[in-house]
């Protein structure tokens, strides 16, 4: 037996809880009508928002971020780099209100799944379908020694904002012949090729100002995203300035010591100048009160509708989900975003949704011209994300001067598109 | 570009296939194959700027007939035209995949 959509939505309202879609049978492809609560500002949370608002305009579209603005951490490096400044990287959320998006500057306290409801302090509202992008929390105690008090004398920088301005002020403080330590935390965390690039953007500012000092990774790992290019570039523009410690060669750190700035590896005891250290991660806390962690602290997800596997009726995007082989990435939560706002505006309405392409795109520099890129392509299904044999990978190596150039120059034109792709 | 609506496309969902079935309904999948061209085409939106409006040295597309656009896409699959990213982005693309974003995107 088949069923008209009409038919379906006449069954799904008949049950009294299916509001949303008689809805969209009243509005017909004007959209999908009913309520989409967005809590998060990011890449992933301003993309969903925006997104399910373009595609389904009389859709009430709410995003609960209490942040004014916010900072991004692509391009933050730029800022220690010292050929970028921090409101280069700071994001409004006039173009989503301009785009007919609620923005509710408060912190969302409360989920209420069972009764579809998030709270702030001002009150609570109800949602037909609840997209969360929760970014990332910091495992304070996962670094011996560290804590988020340690952090004010030995910045994270791992969420962009006063931490990134505190670091850059750190670096322009230090005497040249100091050496600047890059603690790298275990996996999965926020933007893989991220502490790579800070080395590289680190030993940028140092070669022009400092050019006696030293930068040093300490890695738990033993090996790392686009590592054959970081490492091609660094020989050729840093000689060797920047040292590399993986893990097997004892780069575990074993303990900091903030008030000694001391980082105690598993192979030696380093005495920095600089330290920045970078906690393991967990899915944000917003993640564990809407109950779509799992044990892991991320947030595993159907990827056909990024709906969390623990929670029906909530869909989580970016950084905190459990999406691999998507990285943790300001792309990956971009269009994880597309097809959870896709989903929720098909879902509405009655539709189901079916499998679409989801893409990242990854630019480092490793210096203000010479750039390196990761992509990849991924089909979606709800068996599992998949890749097209062939398709992504990292840049060549190997090439010419211009080439690096031209990278370089499409990591701007990237930044400039997905933010105003993002928020407007 | 036209983001005011999106193409259905309907394929097994398990929750609402659950709900359908509760009310001894079911549901006919659709074209599965079918992709949706505006969801698809946002991932170009990311270097290409919305609606493929370009941005610094990333090429404005949407002034390009999708015969253009498709043209580009094979070409830059299988290696003809150079590049520094899209050849490794266009082999991720099934045909019936780029045509779509290709008339999506392409200049009407």
């Amino acid at each position: 037996m088949t069923t008209t959509r009409r038919q379906f939505l006449k069954a799904a309202g008949a049950t009294g809880a299916g509001t949303a879609l008689m809805l969209s049978g009243c509005a017909g492809m004007e959209g999908s009508g009913g309520k989409v609560v967005v809590i998060g500002g990011g890449f992933g949370g301003a993309t969903a928002a925006r997104y399910v608002k373009m595609w389904s305009p009389n859709t009430e579209v709410t995003l609960i971020e209490p942040s004014r603005s916010y900072v991004t951490c692509p391009f933050s490096n730029y800022v220690l780099g010292g050929f970028n400044t921090m409101d280069k990287i700071t994001q409004g959320f006039g173009g989503l209100t301009g785009a007919g998006v609620k923005v509710v500057h408060e912190a969302a306290t409360a989920v209420d799944t069972a009764k579809k409801t998030v709270s702030t302090a001002s009150g609570t509202m109800a949602y037909d379908r609840l997209i969360v992008a929760p970014g990332i929390d910091f495992i304070w105690d996962g670094v011996p020694g560290y804590s988020e008090a340690a952090s004010e004398a030995a910045p994270h920088a791992w969420k962009a904002g006063p931490q990134t301005a505190l670091l850059a002020r750190q670096l322009e403080a230090m005497s040249d012949g100091g050496t600047v330590v890059i603690a790298v935390p275990r996996g999965p965390f926020r933007c893989p090729p991220g502490p790579y690039e800070r080395a590289s953007m680190i030993a940028w500012y140092l070669k022009g100002k400092k050019p006696r000092s030293k930068v040093i990774i300490v890695d738990p790992a033993d090996n790392f995203s686009k590592q054959g290019l970081f490492l091609e570039g660094w020989k050729k523009h840093y000689g060797d300035m920047i040292k590399w410690v993986p893990g097997k060669d004892g780069g575990k750190v074993e303990r900091v010591d903030v008030a000694a700035k001391t980082v105690k590896t598993e192979g030696e005891t380093i005495r920095a100048a600089v330290m920045n250290i970078i906690p393991p991660q967990r899915a944000g806390a917003i993640a564990r009160t809407a109950g779509v962690a799992d044990n892991t602290g991320w947030c595993p997800i159907d990827p056909l509708t990024f709906e969390s596997k623990l929670v029906k009726g909530v869909h989580v995007v970016g950084d905190a989900t459990i999406a691999a082989p998507l990285p943790k990435s300001g792309t990956a939560a971009n269009t994880e975003a597309k097809i959870a706002a896709a989903a929720v505006v098909e879902m509405l309405a009655g539709r189901m949704p079916s499998p679409q392409v989801l893409s990242n795109t990854c630019y480092s520099l490793v210096t203000p011209d010479w750039g390196i890129s990761v992509t990849a392509v991924h089909g979606n299904p709800s068996s599992g994300i998949t890749t097209p044999q062939g398709s992504g990978g990292v840049s060549p190596a190997g090439r010419d001067d211009a080439f690096r150039k031209q990278e370089a120059a499409y990591a701007r034109a990237w930044y400039t598109s997905i933010t105003k792709d993002a928020w407007g | 570009m036209k983001f005011d609506s999106i193409p259905s496309g309907i394929t097994a969902f398990a929750p609402l296939a659950a709900f359908v079935a509760a009310f001894g309904l079911s549901v006919t999948p659709a074209s599965a194959q079918s992709p949706n061209a505006a969801v698809i085409a946002a991932n170009c939106a990311v270097c290409h700027g919305q609606g493929g409006a370009g941005a610094g040295d990333v090429v404005k597309i949407n002034d390009k007939t999708p015969a253009q656009i498709t043209e580009a896409m094979v070409a830059f699959r299988d290696g003809k035209k150079p590049s520094t990213i899209m050849g490794r982005i266009a082999k991720g693309y099934t045909d019936a995949q780029v045509a779509a974003v290709a008339n999506y995107i392409g200049k009407k």
